[in-house]
């Protein structure tokens, strides 16, 4: 079984946020809800020596999931597939794992009855599809593929050693990884939602 | 993977509606159109969309489509309207068209189309066509031409071609982008005078030559998106309105220190000696006080251009109206005095392998009427053919009663109340037409004005229209039938030709062969265009596409087949041969006094990667990403000012007023706002509301003062000085509605 994960090439993201509304098309999410990616857009420095950052962040698919282990009602799950989930029916909405969840993307749904986060797009990638958001990144800045498969791009990029998870200090071992993004930003301590 | 839906291949028509776009996939289940994704096999969009192709599905299924033909019953203005058949108001149109026709002339009868139809699309066509047959050439997209076709006007003069020379990013090692929104805006500020139709390639473009090594420059008062995540190699934060002397500043470089293409200027330009005697003041040092940009940055940019062997520029809408001749004069300057034209990596020329389209008849035309155009001796509109009336005049020849201003108007698609500047005057004018018809998707500020409202329906509802890239043909196809009693503006504006008895020039309403005689040019037909939804069709590449150096062929129609690094023909109209810096007239420079009251610079910017122009924000996918107009401050100024991010402002010019959310931004220079424009639509499912064009309103437009203009080409000024103080919300205005 593919032990699949999602490298985020920054140098490639303009922030165009096709992938933010594009997970909201393909799943007919509602509006007005924060949705399972979303994208922050960060300015360090004082003008004129200024730089911004611009990425979408998603379920981190932690091999270590403090959501899963909250949760007290085996809604938080990991499937069969290695996947974090939640398993709609057995959720309660208790948000136990909204606030547990270190990147903020464990979200409620809009009358937070529920729990509701990024699965990598299951539905796709059983079919052998890409999820619907690496499909779609007008600019390839989304790479998917095995980790455990040493040949795949995305591979072969952590082995070159340019990419890591979003933030260093937590070490729920994430399988989303950054490349090109400097320390200081990918270790802020709060990713809030910005327009 | 389908879900079990059945797929429809078509194109989006987010950025040039109707025209050639990004391929897509639409998914119906149940005759509902449910989600989309892109085409694959769509060479421009390999599969991908942007956020605005995305939500496809919530623009067709939106609460503020026009649903029904409605005649107005209230005010001009005050939105109230009442059913009626699409029989009473077609014929109510053609029976008051022909019946102006008559009383005051063919010239009083006048068309005004806005981003609803691609430039040279079909329906650019079609409403040429409809217009001339009825011996008018009045011709407008109401609202001023300040983007792409005044600065054109002048890179046309001085270095030729059929349009822009446009940025070859494929092969550049170095990329200026020059006040663009680095392919996040608008075709404005995203696509038009690149290589691609679409927004979204033009950035994707840039990022993968960027991450092969080309650098990129970001001129603009704001650190655009596209020079994010360390892309960008510099940043210069020019001052807004004053780029044309930062480009001046560049050219006297160039010649001073001899990094001109010797060969290039000796062979293919004429006027370089006088050129660098005008050009001698024009030093690093004299820009520096202008543009706030270091003197030491201006060589660097000026040396690092000039000696990059493949090193291409955009601009796109120009960051300077009012003296537009001194920036649009200087960037063609630029591109020949260094030879960065029609070379690999440099500004190109492309061509489409063929031109679609089928005679406009605009020989039915008399010289007489085309004499009686508003604005007809304006330069620009003199010098083209008299195609289409100058907008500021149009609007003065109503205001003023002139004998031949125009009397019936219909809109197809455009929202100048929004688009134009000074709406208030829009509003005086559009309240003095005889009859006003507007046809658009859904309701506007605009259509307050009409006497008849006919509701158009979204392309993924109609048959299609053909559209050509580069050597790419393809067409959008019906996704599902029109809701409610939308209809095809195609369709409408067949029927409407007959029923005025001018069947004979409209193919006797017949949509197939009005699509047959577009598509003739390319000998293709709509049945073969049609059998190939998924992959569309792919015609011959000539050599003359893919040459470059084309120079005899490019310059042929220039004197003497030459560049002309001076314009002498601008002379006799008061204008300088060579371009020539003023700057903007409320500047701080040229406006102390207003200065003084008014102490920060406004311009505004087109759109972003989440809407486009007036409209789209009616959609709550992309609108929630968004909730309210923003302006964007830098957080020292904000400081100075009182005001926390997030804060309701008031904008205050010696002009009018508008309302926005503080954006805290260091990436935005601390001397100017930038408010975003073609705000104003509500989202009821976020529980917003409308927002009225006027004073007060979220419309930047009621900022610039409109007599603030390029004198050849009539492009409005879009900068002012401003102040800036908290308020509270904008008023919500009623929607419009419909009565018994
Ligand atoms: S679609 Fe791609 S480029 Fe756009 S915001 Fe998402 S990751 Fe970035
Ligand atoms: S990122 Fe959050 S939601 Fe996703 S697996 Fe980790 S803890 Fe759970
Ligand atoms: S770039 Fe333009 S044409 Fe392509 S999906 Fe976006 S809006 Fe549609």
């Amino acid at each position: 079984m593919a032990r699949n994960g999602i490298l985020v090439d920054t140098g490639k993201c303009d922030g165009c946020r096709s992938c933010v509304v594009g997970c909201k098309n393909w799943h007919d999410l509602p509006a007005g809800t924060p949705g399972r990616i979303r994208l922050m857009d960060i300015t360090t420095g004082h003008y004129p020596e200024v730089s911004r950052w611009l990425f979408p962040i998603m379920c981190m698919q932690c091999a270590f999931p403090p959501c899963v282990a909250v949760c007290r009602f085996q809604a938080c799950h990991v499937g069969e597939d290695g996947i974090v989930r939640v398993a709609r029916e057995k959720c309660v909405g208790c948000n136990l794992c909204v606030l547990t969840c270190p990147y903020d993307a464990r979200v409620p749904t809009e009358d937070g009855t529920i729990a509701d986060g990024c699965d990598f797009c299951a539905d796709r990638t059983a079919a052998g599809d890409l999820p619907y958001c690496v499909e779609t990144c007008p600019s390839g800045a989304l790479i998917f593929g095995d980790l455990d498969d040493p040949k795949s791009e995305i591979s072969r990029i952590l082995a070159r050693g340019e990419a890591g998870p979003l933030k260093k200090s937590f070490k729920t071992r994430p399988r989303v990884f950054y490349a090109h993004l400097p320390l200081p930003i990918s270790d802020r301590p709060d990713p809030r939602r910005e327009w | 993977m389908n879900h079990g839906e059945r797929i429809i291949p078509t194109m989006c028509h987010g950025c040039s509606y109707g025209g050639y776009n990004c391929g897509m996939l639409a998914h119906v289940k149940d005759g509902r159109f449910v989600r989309v994704e892109g085409n694959p096999h769509h060479p421009l969009n390999r599969g991908k969309l942007c956020a605005k192709g995305q939500s496809a599905v919530q623009w067709v299924y939106n609460e503020n489509r026009l649903k029904f033909p409605m005649k107005r019953t209230g005010e001009k203005g005050a939105g109230a309207f009442k059913r009626i058949s699409w029989d009473e108001a077609l014929d109510t149109i053609a029976k008051t068209l022909l019946e102006t026709r008559e009383q005051t002339g063919p010239e009083s009868l006048m068309l005004s189309k806005g981003q609803s139809s691609s430039w040279a699309g079909l329906h650019h066509f079609l409403w040429m066509r409809f217009m001339h047959a009825l011996g008018s050439t009045t011709f407008s997209n109401w609202g001023p031409s300040v983007c792409y076709s005044p600065q054109l006007m002048y890179h046309k003069a001085m270095i030729g071609g059929p349009t822009y020379a446009r940025p070859d990013y494929d092969n550049a090692d170095l990329i200026l982008e020059w006040f663009t929104g680095g392919g996040l805006g608008g075709p404005a500020r995203g696509g038009v005078e690149t290589l691609d139709t679409n927004l979204r390639s033009v950035s994707v473009k840039i990022m993968e030559r960027v991450e092969k090594g080309a650098r990129l420059i970001i001129i603009n008062p704001q650190l655009i998106p596209l020079g994010a995540n360390g892309r960008a190699y510099r940043w210069l934060p020019v001052r807004p309105g004053t780029d044309a002397a930062l480009a001046l500043a560049m050219i006297h470089v160039i010649i001073r220190e001899g990094l001109f293409d010797r060969d290039f200027v000796a062979k293919w330009c004429e006027g370089f000696d006088e050129l660098k005697t005008h050009i001698a003041p024009c030093r690093p040092a004299w820009a520096e006080e202008i543009t706030g940009i270091p003197a030491g940055d201006i060589e660097d940019l000026a040396r690092l251009y000039a000696t990059t062997k493949r090193a291409c520029l955009r601009v796109s809408e120009a960051p300077q109206k009012a003296d537009l001749a001194a920036f649009a004069m200087a960037i063609p300057i630029l591109m020949a005095i260094t030879g960065h034209l029609d070379r690999e990596g440099a500004n190109i020329w492309a061509f489409p392998a063929g031109r679609l389209g089928f005679p406009t008849l605009s020989e039915r035309v008399t010289p007489a009427a085309r004499e009686r155009l508003p604005g007809a001796d304006v330069y620009s509109v003199r010098t083209g053919g008299r195609h289409a009336a100058f907008f500021p005049a149009v609007i003065e020849s109503l205001i003023s009663d002139a004998p031949h201003r125009p009397r019936a108007l219909l809109i197809f698609g455009s929202n100048p109340m929004n688009t134009a500047r000074n709406p208030a005057l829009i509003a005086e004018a559009l309240k003095r037409l005889a009859f006003t018809v507007v046809v658009d998707v859904a309701f506007t500020p605009t259509s307050r004005y009409a006497d008849i409202l006919l509701p158009a329906a979204t392309r993924y509802e109609c048959r299609g229209q053909p559209g050509i890239w580069r050597n790419h043909l393809a067409m959008s196809h019906r996704v599902i039938p029109p809701l409610w009693e939308t209809r095809d503006e195609l369709d409408v504006t067949l029927d409407l030709a007959c029923r005025m008895g001018l069947g004979g020039d409209f193919w006797e309403g017949n949509w197939t062969a009005m699509c047959n005689a577009f598509l003739s040019p390319v000998g293709v037909t709509l049945s073969a265009l049609q059998d190939n939804a998924l992959k569309g069709i792919t015609l011959p590449s000539t050599d003359y596409i893919t040459r470059r150096e084309r120079y005899e062929i490019l310059f042929k129609d220039l004197p003497n087949g030459k560049i002309q690094l001076a314009v002498r023909a601008f002379e006799p109209e008061g204008a300088a041969a060579f371009p020539t810096y003023h700057g903007e007239p409320e500047d701080p420079a040229n406006a102390p006094e207003l200065s003084a009251h008014y102490p920060l610079i406004l311009t505004d910017e087109h759109s972003d990667s989440i809407n486009h122009h007036a409209w789209m924000r009616d959609i709550p996918w992309l609108r929630e990403l968004k909730r309210q107009p923003v302006v964007k401050l830098n957080p020292a100024t904000a400081r100075a000012h009182g005001i926390e991010a997030g804060d309701w402002v008031q904008i205050i010019s010696p002009h009018g007023r508008m309302k926005a959310v503080a954006r805290l931004f260091e990436g935005i220079r601390p001397d100017t706002l930038m408010a975003q424009h073609g705000w104003w639509q509500g989202c009821a499912p976020l529980g917003l509301s409308e927002v009225s064009p006027l004073n007060d309103g979220v419309n930047p437009n009621c900022l610039y003062n409109w007599e603030n203009r390029d004198p050849l080409t009539g492009d409005i000024t879009k900068n002012t000085l401003v102040r800036i103080e908290k308020a509270g919300p904008p008023q919500g205005v009623r929607p419009i509605r419909e009565e018994g």
